[in-house]
Formats: C-alpha cells, sequence, structure tokens
C-alpha cells in the first residue's frame, strides 16, 4: 500500500529519473537557454544597439551544462546557510533546497541568476511547510543578514516558481523515515517487533545505542549534505533513508532488510541500489571514482555539516563561471540601455534603470553581489 | 532583474520565457480546455464550466482572482493544489491540472461535480431514506479515510464540502484548509479552523495539537444532519457553539475527557445545567429514527474527548452499514444532477469572504413545499 | 338512486313489488335488470341480452351495482379505470413538459375514442391500447408496483400520524391528572409542616413538586418527540423501499459490504503497527504533554507516519539505463562536482 502511494506522489510522476535522462534534461535546458540568448543577441545587433560587432559576441565559449550545474551548487550551499540564518528547521532548509535543484532543471542560470531566487523560492517553502508566514518578518529577518528584498522581488516569481515546479509542493523527505527504521529496530532489538503477518525477527547483536548513533548520525547526513546531491532525483525516499543509515553502519541495514524482505532476488537487488545510493552520492570523496555518466550533483562528505565548509575549490570554480556569466550577459544590458522597448511606460523605465543601476552597484563590490552572501556569525 | 532580450521584466518572461519547456507545457495545458460559461463567482475565485477540446468532457475550471501581483500564491490555493496534487481517490475531488492564464491568475482545472449534500438536506423536494444516507457516509468515510491514511487533515467538512458527481458519487472538495499532521515537530497548529457548527470541542477550547478525529467529529455532525434535514447544534458565537454541544453531548469534563481542563481556552460552558455524557441510549432518543448501530455510529463519531472517538476506518466496519436497508448504489442516490445545478456548483466551489464569514455556517432555509399528486380511480 | 319508480326492464317488477329488489348492470351492454332476472337468465351459463335489439353475450359474474346515475358516466369510468391500468406513465419519466403533455393528449384521445367513438373508431383504439401494452410491459409493471408502495407508505404514514395523536393525547391527560393529584398532596404537606413551624420544610416540599412538574412535563415532551421519530423514521425506511419499488427489477445478487471499496486494501506489505515501541525520549515528553494529548494528538499517528515515510517507495526500483556504454557517449565527459574541471 505504501508503493501505490508512492507511485501516485508528484515527486515520483515528475521529479525521478535515471541518471541518463537526467543528464539529458539539463544538457537540454543548457542548450535552449544559449540559443535564446544568442538569439536575443543577434537581434541586438540586426537592431544596431552594440557598440563592439557582432561576430565574435556569438563566437564566445558559451555556459556549459556543467558550468551551470557548478553555480547552482555553490548557491544550493548558499541557501543553506540562508535557511541557518532563518533556522527553518529541518522541514522547509529541505524543501527550499530541493526546489531550488527542481527549478534549475528546467531553468538555466542564463535566464536567471539563482541568487535572485534564493529568497522567493525559501518564502515559498515556508508557506507550503508551515502555513502562512508573514512577508514582512521574513523581509526583516533576511535583512538582518544582509540580505536586502522588496515585497513586490519576493511575490512576484511566485507563480512562475509554482509553474516550474509543476506545481508540486509536496516534497517526501527521507529523514522522516529514518524514525521508521529507528523504531523497528529498536523493537528488535528489544525483542518485541512481530511482522505484518505476525513473524519475529532473529536476535539482533548490539546494543540499543549502535542504533541511536547511526541513525542520528543518517538524520545530520540526511538533512544537510544530502540535500546538495542528486539523490531525490535518482532514489527513492525510503531507498536514501536506508542509505543513509547503511553509510553509517552497514551491518544495521543488512540485518534489517534480512528480516523485512524475503523475496532474496528483491533483497539483493534492493541492497544493490542502496550501496550505489551511499558510496556514489553520500559517501563520495574527492578520490572516490564515479562511474556513472552525466551531470549529477555531488559533493565531498567530510562529515561536517555544509554550513559551514564549502569546499574551496567549489567556489573558486564558482567565482570563475560567474565572471563569465557576467560577460555572457553583458552586451544585453548595453543593449537594453539603448533600446528601452516599446511597451516601456515611463514609470517601468524608470524602476527600470533604477534596478539596473543597483545591480551594477552590488556587482562592482563582489561578482556574488553584496560583499559576500551572508554576514558570517563570528 | 534584467533578462536576455532586454525587454522589462513582466514576471513571465523572466522565469519562462517563450519557447522553454515550461511554458509550453503551460501553453498546452491552456490549450485543452474550451470555457463554455460562468457558473458562479466569489471573492476568492470565479468558477467556469468548460470542456475537454476533444472528449467534450465536463470540467470545472477555477480562477483564481489575485487583487495584484505582488500577493504572490494564497494559502488557500497552494493548499488545495498541493494536497489534491497527491491525494488522489474516488471519493476525493480530482484536480486535473493547473495552469496560467494570460492575464497571470492561476487556474486550477477540477472534475465537474453536479452538486452537494447542503443542497440535497435542504431541497425538501428531495426525498431520500436511510439506504441513501448510508451511500453518503460510506463515501464520505472512505475519501476522509484516505486523506488520513496519507496523513492530511481536511478541516473543513461540512455538507456544502461534500459534492456529488452526475453518477451520484460523493467527493470531499475544498481542500483550502488542508495540512499534514503527526509530525510533533509540526504540532502548533491553529484551532480556528473548520466552520463553527461542524468544529469539534477540542478546537473551541483551543487545543493546538490535534489529529484526524476534528474531521470524524464534522462528519457525524454532518451524519445527524442528514437525518434530522436541519442544522443540529447551530449556533452564532464559539462560547454559544461550547454550550450547544454540552447540552447535546454533554459537558467535558475531567471524568469524561482527562486532560481537557490544560487545553487553553477550556471552560465549562452550562455550569447552571452540567450535564453528564450522553450514551447510546440518549443518542437513541435524540435520534429515535435510527436503528441501533446507526445511533451506535453516531455515537462513536461524537465521543467528546478526542482519542476516543472512532476512526474513519473503524468507522466503516459498522454493521450499520450491514443491515437492511443496504447503501443505496451512487447512480441511484438522488439529486439534482441537470443544468440548474450549475449554480449550485457555483456557489459551492467559490469561498467566501474573511475569516468569520467562514466559520459562520450557512443560513437555515425552509424547503419549498411540493403538493401530493391526487390520485383518482383505481 | 334508489327510485320507488324504478323497475326491471325484464321482469317488470319495482320495489313496490318486491322491497328487497336489487339492481345490477354488465359493463358490456350496460343494461340494467333486477338480481333475480341475472340469476334466472344467465345462472347457468352466458346468455344473450334480453334487451331488444341488443342481444350481446353477457354472463353473471360480470353484473355488478351501478355507482352513478347517469349511465354514461358509469360507462366513462370504467373506461377510463381499464385505461389507466395501461396507460399508467407519471409526468416525472418525462424529459420535458411537451412530452408529458403528448402523452396525455395521446390517454385522453384513445379515452375518448373508447367512449364516444364510431365502431371503427374503437376498433383503432382498442388496438393502440393493446400494443401500447405489448411495448410497455416493464414500464407499466413498475408503475404499478410504485403504486402498491405509495399506498403502503401513505397508510403507514397515518397509522404513525394517528399513533402520534393518541400518544400526545393520553400524555397530556395523565399529566394534568397526574398533577392535580401531587399538587393537592403538596398543598396538604405544605400546611402539615407550616402548622408544625417549620416553614423551610414547607419551601422545600413546595420546590420539590415544582421540579417534579418539570420533570413530568420534560418526560410528556420527550415521548412526543419518540413518537414523531418513530413516525420519521419509518417514513425513512418506507422512502427506500419506495425508490426501490420503482425501479426496474435487477438481476443482482446481494454484496457484501466492503469497508473501504471495491479493490482497496490498507494493508501494509512491510510493517504492522505494534501496540508499544521502545521508550523514544523526545516523542514521550511531547506526549506527556497533558494539554496535547487531551487535544487528540496520538503519537501512534507519528509511528505510522515514520513506518510508511520509511517504507513507501522502498522497492520501486526505476528503470535502467538499457545500455549504460551507449548512454555514456552521448554524453560530455562526465562531470563531477568534486573534481574541478581545469578549464582547457
Amino acid at each position: 500500500m505504501e508503493d501505490e502511494t508512492y507511485l501516485g506522489s508528484t515527486q515520483y510522476r515528475y521529479f525521478t529519473f535515471t541518471p541518463s535522462k537526467l543528464s539529458q534534461i539539463r544538457q537540454r535546458t543548457n542548450q535552449l537557454a544559449t540559443q535564446h540568448l544568442n538569439e536575443s543577441i543577434q537581434s541586438a545587433i540586426q537592431a544596431g544597439d552594440l557598440s563592439d560587432s557582432g561576430q565574435d559576441l556569438l563566437e564566445r565559449e558559451p555556459l556549459t551544462a556543467e558550468e551551470e550545474l557548478k553555480l547552482v551548487s555553490y548557491y544550493i550551499t548558499q541557501s543553506v546557510a540562508i535557511c541557518d540564518h532563518f533556522r527553518t528547521g529541518s522541514a522547509v532548509k529541505a524543501t527550499t533546497l530541493i526546489f531550488l535543484q527542481r527549478i534549475y532543471l528546467r531553468i538555466s542560470p542564463l535566464q536567471i541568476h539563482p541568487k535572485t531566487l534564493l529568497l522567493p523560492i525559501l518564502y515559498l517553502a515556508f508557506k507550503s511547510e508551515n502555513g502562512v508566514t508573514s512577508a514582512s518578518w521574513f523581509i526583516r529577518t533576511a535583512a538582518e543578514a544582509g540580505l536586502t528584498i522588496t515585497r513586490e522581488e519576493l511575490l512576484t516569481p511566485e507563480i512562475d516558481l509554482a509553474m516550474n515546479l509543476r506545481w508540486a509542493f509536496q516534497v517526501l523527505h527521507p529523514y522522516r523515515g529514518i524514525e521508521g527504521v529507528k523504531l523497528e529496530l529498536l523493537a528488535m532489538q528489544a525483542g518485541t517487533y512481530r511482522g505484518p503477518a505476525g513473524e519475529t525477527a532473529p536476535p539482533f547483536e548490539g546494543t540499543r545505542d549502535r542504533i541511536e548513533r547511526a541513525c542520528g548520525r543518517a538524520r545530520i547526513l540526511l538533512t544537510g549534505p544530502a540535500l546538495c546531491t542528486d539523490v531525490y532525483f535518482l532514489y527513492t525516499p525510503s531507498q536514501i533513508a536506508m542509505a543513509g543509515i547503511w553509510v553509517q553502519d552497514g551491518g544495521l541495514i543488512e540485518y534489517f532488510l534480512g528480516v523485512k524482505i524475503k523475496d532474496e532476488a528483491v533483497r539483493q537487488r534492493l541492497l544493490k541500489v542502496i550501496r550505489e545510493c551511499g558510496e556514489r552520492h553520500l559517501l563520495a570523496t574527492k578520490d572516490a571514482p564515479n562511474p556513472y555518466p552525466g551531470l549529477l550533483l555531488r559533493l565531498p562528505q567530510n562529515g561536517v555539516p555544509i554550513s559551514v565548509e564549502i569546499p574551496p575549490e567549489l567556489k573558486k570554480e564558482a567565482v570563475r563561471i560567474d565572471k563569465k556569466l557576467f560577460h555572457l550577459k553583458k552586451p544585453l544590458k548595453e543593449a537594453k540601455g539603448k533600446h528601452p522597448p516599446a511597451t516601456d511606460t515611463s514609470e517601468e523605465e524608470r524602476r527600470a534603470k533604477k534596478r539596473k543601476l543597483e545591480k551594477e552597484n552590488r556587482d562592482k563590490d563582489d561578482v556574488f553581489g553584496g560583499g559576500g552572501m551572508i554576514k558570517r556569525k563570528q | 532583474m534584467p533578462t536576455p532580450n532586454g525587454s522589462t521584466p513582466t514576471v513571465s518572461s523572466v522565469l519562462v520565457p517563450a519557447g522553454g519547456e515550461v511554458a509550453d507545457i503551460n501553453q498546452e495545458i491552456r490549450d485543452k480546455y474550451v470555457k463554455d460559461d460562468k457558473i458562479g463567482e466569489g471573492t476568492y475565485a470565479i468558477v467556469y464550466r468548460a470542456h475537454v477540446k476533444g472528449t467534450g468532457q465536463p470540467v470545472a475550471i477555477k480562477k483564481i482572482k489575485i487583487s495584484s501581483a505582488s500577493e504572490g500564491i494564497t494559502m488557500d490555493s497552494l493548499r488545495e493544489i498541493k494536497h489534491l496534487q497527491e491525494l488522489r481517490h474516488d471519493n476525493i475531488v480530482n484536480l486535473l491540472d493547473v495552469f496560467v492564464g494570460k492575464s497571470h491568475n492561476i487556474h486550477a482545472v477540477l472534475e465537474f461535480l453536479a452538486g452537494d449534500l447542503e443542497g440535497i438536506i435542504k431541497d425538501k423536494s428531495i426525498v431520500y431514506g436511510t439506504g441513501d444516507i448510508k451511500s453518503w457516509m460510506a463515501m464520505s468515510l472512505r475519501g476522509l479515510w484516505w486523506c488520513h491514511r496519507n496523513f492530511v487533515l481536511h478541516r473543513d467538512i461540512k455538507p456544502n464540502n461534500l459534492l456529488y458527481t452526475m453518477s451520484g458519487v460523493l467527493k470531499i472538495a475544498d481542500f483550502g484548509l488542508a495540512r499534514s499532521f503527526a509530525d510533533p515537530g509540526n504540532e502548533n497548529m491553529t484551532s480556528q479552523v473548520v466552520t463553527r457548527w461542524y468544529r469539534p470541542p477540542e478546537l473551541l477550547f483551543g487545543a493546538k495539537s490535534y489529529g484526524p478525529a476534528i474531521d470524524v467529529y464534522s462528519l457525524g455532525v454532518v451524519f445527524a444532519e442528514l437525518v434530522l434535514r436541519v442544522p443540529w447544534l447551530a449556533a452564532s458565537t464559539d462560547m454559544q457553539q461550547l454550550e450547544v454541544i454540552a447540552n447535546a453531548l454533554g459537558t467535558p469534563t475531567e471524568l469524561n475527557w482527562p486532560g481537557v481542563t490544560t487545553l487553553p481556552g477550556y471552560c465549562i460552558p452550562n455550569p447552571d445545567n452540567q450535564l453528564p455524557e450522553v450514551d447510546l441510549n440518549n443518542i437513541r432518543r435524540q435520534f429515535p429514527s435510527m436503528s441501533i448501530n446507526g445511533a451506535q455510529l453516531l455515537h462513536g463519531m461524537l465521543r467528546l474527548d478526542p482519542r476516543k472517538r472512532v476512526g474513519a476506518r473503524e468507522a466503516l466496519e459498522s454493521d450499520w452499514f450491514r443491515e437492511e436497508p443496504i447503501p443505496t448504489k451512487p447512480q441511484d442516490l438522488p439529486g439534482k444532477k441537470g443544468k440548474e445545478e450549475q449554480e449550485k456548483v457555483g456557489q459551492d466551489l467559490r469561498r467566501r469572504v474573511g475569516h468569520d464569514e467562514r466559520l459562520d455556517g450557512g443560513d437555515l432555509d425552509r424547503g419549498k413545499k411540493v403538493a401530493r399528486r391526487l390520485n383518482f380511480g383505481l | 338512486m334508489s327510485n320507488d319508480d324504478e323497475y326491471c326492464p325484464v321482469c317488470k317488477s319495482s320495489r313496490y313489488l318486491n322491497p328487497q329488489i336489487r339492481f345490477l348492470i354488465e359493463p358490456t351492454c350496460y343494461h340494467k335488470m333486477c338480481a333475480s332476472c341475472v340469476d334466472r337468465l344467465f345462472g347457468n351459463g352466458p346468455s344473450d341480452c334480453p334487451v331488444a335489439g341488443c342481444g350481446k353475450r353477457l354472463r353473471a359474474a360480470r353484473f355488478r351495482a351501478q355507482t352513478f346515475d347517469d349511465i354514461a358516466v358509469e360507462r366513462e369510468v370504467d373506461v377510463r379505470k381499464r385505461v389507466n391500468k395501461i396507460f399508467n406513465r407519471r409526468e416525472d419519466e418525462f424529459a420535458t413538459k411537451r412530452q408529458w403533455d403528448d402523452y396525455l393528449e395521446m390517454v385522453e384521445g384513445t379515452t375518448f375514442d373508447l367512449v364516444n367513438g364510431t365502431k371503427k373508431e374503437v376498433e383503432a383504439a382498442e388496438k393502440r391500447l393493446r400494443e401500447y401494452e405489448e411495448a410497455n410491459k416493464t414500464v407499466i409493471e413498475r408503475n404499478v408496483q410504485r403504486e402498491r408502495a405509495e399506498a403502503l407508505a401513505f397508510m403507514a404514514r397515518e397509522e404513525a400520524e394517528r399513533e402520534m395523536l393518541r400518544a400526545t393525547r393520553k400524555a397530556a391527560e395523565l399529566e394534568t391528572e397526574e398533577d392535580k393529584r401531587e399538587l393537592m398532596l403538596s398543598r396538604h404537606a405544605q400546611l402539615e409542616a407550616l402548622s408544625n413551624g417549620d416553614p423551610e420544610k414547607a419551601e422545600r416540599i413546595k420546590q420539590n413538586y415544582i421540579k417534579r412538574a418539570e420533570e413530568r412535563r420534560r418526560k410528556a415532551r420527550l415521548d412526543v418527540e419518540t413518537a414523531k421519530g418513530i413516525r420519521e423514521g419509518r417514513a425513512l425506511v418506507l422512502n427506500s423501499m419506495l425508490a426501490k419499488a420503482g425501479e426496474e427489477e435487477d438481476e443482482e445478487e446481494e454484496e457484501e459490504w466492503e469497508p473501504l471499496g471495491k479493490n482497496v486494501s490498507d494493508t501494509s506489505k512491510y510493517f504492522s503497527l505494534l501496540e508499544e515501541y521502545p521508550r523514544v525520549d523526545w516523542i514521550d515528553g511531547f506526549v506527556a504533554d497533558q494539554k496535547v494529548a487531551a487535544g487528540g494528538y496520538d503519537r501512534q499517528d507519528w509511528y505510522q507516519r515514520s513506518l510508511f515515510e520509511a517504507f513507501a517507495g522502498l522497492t520501486v526500483f526505476l528503470p535502467e539505463d538499457e545500455d549504460e556504454e551507449a548512454a555514456s557517449k552521448s554524453l560530455p565527459d562526465r562531470t563531477d562536482i568534486m573534481v574541478v574541471d581545469v578549464p582547457s
């Protein structure tokens, strides 16, 4: 019955893929966005809005899909920091990060820069998980961390975000499943376990402590670093939960599945999937090989919560990519200045110019805007 | 936020450039339906009857009004979409699609529903019997069971939200107040939910942690109303509501409801005339037209202490469903399934203004009187 | 109708000659004759009508008393009775008013022809009648059932109504009687108490009486309600039966009640919720808070949810890439965020 429910969920129907499919989607998004960008530059050239002669603009190295992914990943880590500042709790944080990942499946940073969406997505996640949240409170709390956003900037993208999310607001999180596994393990350890058909479990070797420790660590993993990987797209939440525990204590899971799944073939297949999830995503270290083709998100696990330590290589890459992005889009900004579209009213023009000015000011300091996203709490 | 083509960013061009996959999907969905005519309007949404282009299958399209783009998505629509996307069941209204219209409004496409139980109860020209009541109760309980099985509380069960299709199948609708439950971390919910006449005592006492028993109570009150054909526990203030409940079901005390005095809003509603909790015999006296099993079911659904109330699953096991007369088949149930009902559908699917009005309950309406057909000869 | 001048056209006897005389008619030709003539002429089997110029074949069994003074009316009523047995449809069976009116017109037309038509018209009308009967056997039968059920329901309603009135009357009677008696006793007792110098006792007795009177009144009201309720209850059940009677006979077996509907199960293949689980501090603490439990929060719901989420989709396996080799070739170099690409 649980499997039926899962198969009916939007998470399974819309946002679960094979690795190659996932990779395909990202490639396509990147292609479309690049195409679109070039077309716009093309028409700007033809309209004579650009100072440079067009050709070399079009021959610049485009942003690759990998670079896009890296940039988004960097902002995912930034988002973790923002969540911590807001004291969101696990549910909202997890939902925010997954929303961010899902949105950037079919949208490219070329179209909209991730940093502009971090706050609106967080706000949407608040709404979806908790209910009404005061926009004023949100804006104030953001300001405390040095992030300014207007009410309009916060709320206007919402409908499009929802559309990008395919109106699927529920995200099933693996960390909740850990509680369930823990319960059963504890019962098995205490000898009080009974299965669905009344069966009992073989005696458990180990203390209660062993279970609590493994599950506790698994929970930290799944409410932190795992959220910055692609596991949600590739595995079911139940499998991810098992993988999270397996990574801490493989024996526990092998014992557990031995009790729960009688069908040998199914159990082996499941173990294989769990091992794969654990090894390739959750445990992945810099030196571990990744036999999987395609664009996958993995971040090195040092066992340290991600908000404190962002892999320095990632940050360097992000800086580089952002600069590249900036330069790719610069001509269009120029064009926009010279040739305001016919639909502009004078009011819109003024507002647009103001925004552009603000952005330029921000960009002057740091490519990321605002002199580093978050003021680190000392 | 500048965009690739430099035009002033209307929201759609920011996140969903024309030709992007998401925009295409949205357009596709929009084109699937043809609007027929408007069947209702409220402050919250306009409801149209429409049909699927290819097949002519009737649907209802709820166009959600937002006063300005800066409102973002309302909580009502977010909740409804979020939960209806995941809850698929014969007795829960089917959300077919969601799309964004030209003027940037959210449109929710729902299956077409002919009318609701409130309409049937109030229209005295519609005659129904025990078998019909059983059928409606069974379908409502099944829908409710599925919600609770998936850990979603409806929080607004009343005759107005129990709609039926052209073939008589009952569906629970209006998930604007729904939310998930059972997560202890999330148990700080508002007690200002459920329309007053159907609101259980624990909510009137301000409980912040509650469970699926609230929906069962509401359905129990609906059950009584189906039998009596007038609202049973009507009151115009929260205090009065507690009095009415106390007089009909008994005064909540530590004796019949341990812990009730710790609820934030606890008080004794009828101090001068405190009554013990009603037992089965008392219910039988209040509803003499019911069989023992029926009265037992009703009693179980209306226990003061939420922990003592039956669950939806248990309710469905009641012998009442097995005894004569058996539940009527949906297609044989009474109800206006013709064109006049479209008015009703509009009314049912729209939302009333503001918080207080929602929780106010409907108004009493004396049904039409119908002359008996005289029969000469024979 | 009892006209002293009436006489039997066959034997010429009248009420004067035979005070017990009874006149009968036969619906074939509606000719009247006295009971003794009927017996004499048709007692041994069917015979021809003695009235000059008639000669129709009559039977003793068909003779009956005349209901209306005007024989034409009698005849017409008989025709209508017969026709309505066949043309027994109801307004709600027709989609539009026009269709209903058309049907009514058809019925009237046929009836008129039967009553007033020429031989040819009568024949045609009879034919129409027979054809309709053949074609609509089921509908006719159904409506017959309906009428029967309705009649039953009506009678039952009347009965219940009568009972209720009876109960009310009785209750009121008893109440006044009892009330009077008690009042007297109470007054007596009060006086006694007062004369014994105990005004408080008198007061108590008075209060007692008032309470008892209240109680009686309340009980009486309740009884009336009960009777009403029983009436309603019967009505509800009857309505169900009415609805059933009006339906076509379906060849269905009794279906067994399935609580969750057809083919829906709620058994988990992975777990079953135990009555008790080992202590888990943070949740135990939460539930221990009285107002949490009193509000209806059930720890079992949380366990259920955790277990549900733990297993949802556990053995759902995504289709694996058919051919990993092929898949990898169509994509760019494998990327791995943690491996920093040195831009080439």
